[in-house]
């Protein structure tokens, strides 16, 4: 697939591209330097002035104090398990709803569509106070279901799956009904397997914003117990001074596990956007 | 494919499993305290709340802290739905909004029957949680503003250490002596400081801000009060406004930069901790007098309130009653936490820091202070001053020009 | 007898396809739909603190038509969108067209490039404003040391709006370039085989083919990209305190939405402000749809 011409030395062009792309590298990743550094600082260190560029003695009790004054594991342990009950959730529903968009035809139905795109214009701040209150009636505050449950219904990964399901040829699916399969069969045998590209990508997105998602958590949620890693490290924010070495060595330990999967399905990951679909 | 099946299925089952989770919590004999604050007390809280169960079986505080940041909305979120804390902690601006919407639930009848007595607490802290007569929240803490000075910049600039006798002449006077006399430092920080700064200044040039519906930026001893900081601005002793945005005056003075600073009594954690490089040679004296004669400084402090919608009333008053006893006070005190309100105990915080003349945060609340301006109007007007004089304090307009403005906009 | 059978495979469809959408619209509903239903009502109404409100008729609209504070705000709303948007889009597209050449250690890159998108915004707001920071900052060093003068880069009227900008293209253009490159990726080979043939430079297959191919992408992107810069409010929020010279030069209009909400308690006037976002995301939005047409290339 690939179409540039291999060249055994390297030609002034490529060595542009190289300059390019290693400047980018650095400008993407010099305040990941200073995080890494910050976070090996005490907490007057890290505001004092001028700043220190590296750490007056490398001090890992900024690491110490994410585990003894935050339940971090737990919270960590929350950060995954809401992640992936978001995940799962919103693959099912949104490849449920796309298909139905995609492929089945009922009264009403590009009405509904164009009502759930309505949905991706609006801030998520401007519907936090009823979303609450909402959650209170529901009698969930303070609980891990309140912290997922909004975030099961997306209408972007609505629309990303709708344009999925609309990619794949009719053949295939008149095939499939002719040998007498109904749209329960089709969809689960023949359809899911030829978007899974398209559930990767949601699934990595979905993941990344399940992952960094600050205030609702923190709106719904009071325990430490109950609070994902995002929400959970501004408890060190304080009114004067806040911990930020701790911050930062939590949101390193935090990044961890999304590079690592992007990296394993960073290929899928785009095939899949290729295959689509973004194609309107 | 029937994996993909199987996968499904385990995701419906783990949601419905996650739903039907919490629903059967049984009734519990014990009675829980949900507690909701932001201050950064937890060590203090953990061991209230330990002394606090110990002595009252069956009831169990929750404590829930919240960061400054996203306190008040929160607080805001949940007490417009019922739902919020039994108890929370309270401050001077936002009293009177909850007091008026309904949401505290009045103290007096608690108080006269128990032995809390309003007396042992400062005046000032007891009018600040009084809304229309009535005692929402009974004061944990207080506190007041001195003027801290960096003694070595002093003496490389020759100038005797400021005295309680100090007028404003005398500090500007210091100001200019000690803009410059290492590069980079200023005499003083002036920027935008409403309770560190110039509310104090105001208070005693016989100025005020708010008073019920009507404000005071027309008069005479207001506006000059907030002039003599544009007069050290103009003068060129102090970083300018921007400067002390981004690099805020507490911290500016930690490194040595700035000769004095107007800071309240809880800035000393700070000034006297390790990494702060003027701890040994810093200290604190009464703020100075202004062109009245008179000095002032403002006093604010938080409380503690019960939400008019708990279930528990009883036992979210015993644990405001704990928090506001000797047993808690005194502990905040020795633990260098903050000034325990209860006056009997208020000295304890300043033996935590005897290298430090804190004795004088404790005249300003007997002797001059002056209660924190708010209004049922709340932040609004506060904002309305905060957009005009910001603009006086960068120098882009007169004090005279700003007061008018604010005057106008709050109509 | 066919008719018949025609209706009822009708009506099988008709079920699948309600049941298959009813769950999403069942939470959509709940979550989603409710409180926007709330909001438009709200806007009519004076709600103060504790949801206590009273109506208002048309005064909140009316309050708007005169506000500066609304007005600015949305004068800087839309200086974010015509700095973000193109040089997101630019730097997104060109860094999309290097990593698809066949380079050593693409794979590398890619994962670099978005990190970024994936670090918790407070963390990051943090270094920004120290690199920022008109007294100690980086970025003065730099300047100083190239015999420039120092600047209060997130506080002054003319610089703090472009850096709050750049730090949103920082965060944003990694995430952008994938799609971009997963659309590159998407055009097929054979055109730049023939390309190859006619002796093509690099740079002039991608002006004839990689670009006009990938338009569809790119109308992706800058639907989604303008919809979201709209939105802009995160990277203030931490970037720039409540009280700073700065917040009026800076502040878009959801922040404004937010302090009128949650500091000042207008709920009913952030209600008819959050309306009034709305309106213009979907004319814009409508309008691109409209657009595409005129350069968008469907193969």
């Amino acid at each position: 697939m690939q179409r540039s011409v291999h060249r055994k030395k390297m030609s002034f062009g490529t060595m542009l591209v190289y300059i390019v792309l290693i400047l980018g590298c650095f400008i993407t990743l010099a305040p990941f330097a200073w995080m890494f550094l910050t976070s090996f600082k005490t907490q007057v260190e890290a505001v004092s002035i001028p700043p220190s560029i590296l750490p007056r003695h490398w001090d890992l009790s900024s690491y110490l104090t994410l585990s003894n004054k935050l339940p971090f594991w737990r919270m960590y342990g929350n950060t995954v398990l809401t992640a992936i009950i978001i995940v799962a959730g919103q693959l099912t529903l949104c490849s449920l709803a796309g298909y139905a968009f995609a492929r089945i035809r009922f009264p009403g139905r590009d009405a509904l569509f164009v009502l759930c795109l309505a949905v991706l214009m609006i801030p998520s701040s401007f519907l936090i106070l009823p979303q609450y209150l909402t959650m209170q009636k529901l009698k969930l505050l303070n609980t891990l279901r309140a912290v997922f449950l909004p975030n099961l219904f997306s209408a972007f990964g609505t629309f990303l799956m709708r344009q999925f399901f609309m990619a794949i040829p009719q053949e295939l699916e008149d095939a499939a009904r002719i040998d007498g399969c109904g749209h329960g069969r089709i969809f689960v045998q023949i359809m899911l397997p030829l978007v899974k590209p398209g559930l990767v990508s949601l699934g990595v997105l979905t993941l990344r914003f399940a992952w960094n998602n600050l205030m609702w958590p923190m709106i719904v949620n009071t325990s430490p117990e109950k609070m994902t890693l995002a929400a959970g490290l501004s408890y060190l924010q304080g009114q004067y001074l806040t911990d930020y070495p701790s911050i930062m060595a939590g949101a390193l330990l935090s990044i961890i596990p999304l590079i690592i999967i992007y990296a394993i399905f960073q290929k899928q990951f785009i095939e899949g956007i290729a295959l689509t679909g973004i194609k309107g | 494919m029937k994996k993909l099946l199987a996968i499904l299925m385990a995701v419906a089952m783990l949601a419905t499993m996650a739903f039907a989770g919490g629903v059967t919590a049984a009734a519990d004999e014990a009675v829980e305290i949900h507690y909701a604050y932001w201050a950064s007390m937890d060590e203090y809280y953990e061991q209230c709340k330990a002394a606090f169960e110990a002595s009252h079986p069956g009831v169990t505080v929750v404590l829930e802290h919240t960061s400054w940041g996203e306190y008040w909305t929160k607080l805001e979120a949940a007490a417009t739905g019922g739902s919020v804390a039994d108890v929370f902690q309270m401050n001077g601006v936002n009293i009177t909004k909850y007091a008026d919407g309904g949401v505290l639930l009045p103290l007096d009848d608690y108080i006269a029957a128990s032995e809390v007595d309003l007396a042992n607490y400062p005046e000032a802290m007891n009018n600040m949680y009084n809304y229309d007569g009535t005692q929402y929240g009974i004061a944990m803490d207080y506190d007041t503003t001195g003027l801290w000075f960096n003694k070595a910049l002093f003496d490389k600039a020759g100038i005797a250490y400021p005295t309680s006798d100090w007028t404003w002449a005398d500090l500007t006077a210091a100001a200019a002596a000690l803009t410059g006399v290492e590069e980079g430092v200023y005499g003083i920080a002036a920027g935008y400081s409403d309770q560190q700064g110039f509310y104090n200044t105001c208070f005693a040039e016989d100025g005020w801000f708010v008073d019920g519906e009507k404000f005071g930026f027309n008069e005479p001893g207001t506006r000059a009060g907030i002039q003599c900081w544009i007069d050290l601005m103009e003068a060129g002793y102090s970083p300018s406004e921007l400067s002390l945005e981004e690099n805020e005056g507490y911290l500016q003075f930690m490194a040595g930069k700035l000769g004095m600073i107007f800071s309240g009594d809880w800035m000393v954690k700070y000034y006297a901790s390790e990494d702060s490089s003027v701890s040994e040679i810093c200290d604190v004296v009464e703020v100075p007098l202004m062109s009245t004669g008179k000095r002032a400084s403002v006093i604010h402090g938080k409380a503690n309130c019960i939400s008019v919608a708990t279930e528990h009333p009883d036992e979210a008053w015993a644990w405001v009653e704990y928090l506001s006893g000797p047993e808690a006070m005194k502990l905040m005190g020795d633990m260098g936490i903050a000034i325990p309100s209860y006056l009997e105990f208020s000295p304890t915080f300043f033996e935590a820091y005897p290298q430090y003349n804190m004795g004088i945060y404790a005249d300003a609340a007997a002797n001059y202070s002056f209660v924190y301006p708010s209004s049922a109007y709340n932040t609004e007007w506060a904002d309305i001053m905060w957009n005009e004089l910001v603009r006086a304090f960068n120098l882009e307009i007169t004090v005279d020009e700003a007061c008018d403005n604010i005057m106008e906009q709050l109509g | 007898m066919k008719k018949r059978r025609l209706t009822r495979e009708k009506l099988t469809n008709w079920l699948w396809g309600y049941s298959m959408i009813l769950p999403l619209l069942l939470g959509l509903g709940v979550f989603y739909f409710y409180p926007v239903g709330k909001v438009m009502r709200d806007s009519f109404y004076n709600v103060g603190a504790f949801n206590k409100s009273s109506w208002a008729g048309l005064a909140n609209y009316e309050k708007m038509l005169s506000d500066s504070g609304m007005w600015k705000s949305l004068g800087n709303t839309f200086s974010y969108v015509l700095i973000i948007i193109p040089a997101t889009v630019f730097f997104s597209l060109v860094l999309a067209a290097l990593l698809n050449t066949k380079i050593r250690g693409r794979g590398v890159f890619r994962v670099i490039f978005f990190i970024p998108t994936v670090t918790m915004s407070a963390a990051i707001a943090m270094v920004w404003r120290w690199i920022f920071n008109g007294d100690f900052g980086i970025l003065n060093y730099l300047v100083k040391l190239l015999g420039g003068q120092g600047h209060y880069w997130l506080s002054e009227q003319a610089t703090a709006l472009v850096c709050i900008s750049l730090v949103t293209i920082w965060m944003g253009v990694g995430y952008n370039m994938i799609i971009l490159l997963a659309g590159i990726q998407g055009i097929p080979s054979v055109y730049y085989e023939a390309a190859e043939l006619d002796g093509a430079s690099k740079i002039r297959q991608f002006f004839t083919i990689t670009l006009p191919l990938v338009t569809p992408t790119l109308f992706f992107v800058l639907t989604t990209t303008v919809i979201s810069t709209l939105q802009i409010f995160d990277v203030i929020y931490m970037m720039i305190p409540a009280k700073s010279t700065a917040m009026r030069y800076t502040q878009s209009v959801v922040m404004y939405f937010y302090r009128n909400a949650f500091e000042f308690s207008k709920k009913g006037y952030a209600s008819a402000i959050a309306v009034f976002l709305f309106v213009i995301i979907m004319l814009l939005t409508l309008l691109q749809m409209r657009l595409q047409k005129k350069w968008v290339v469907y193969d």
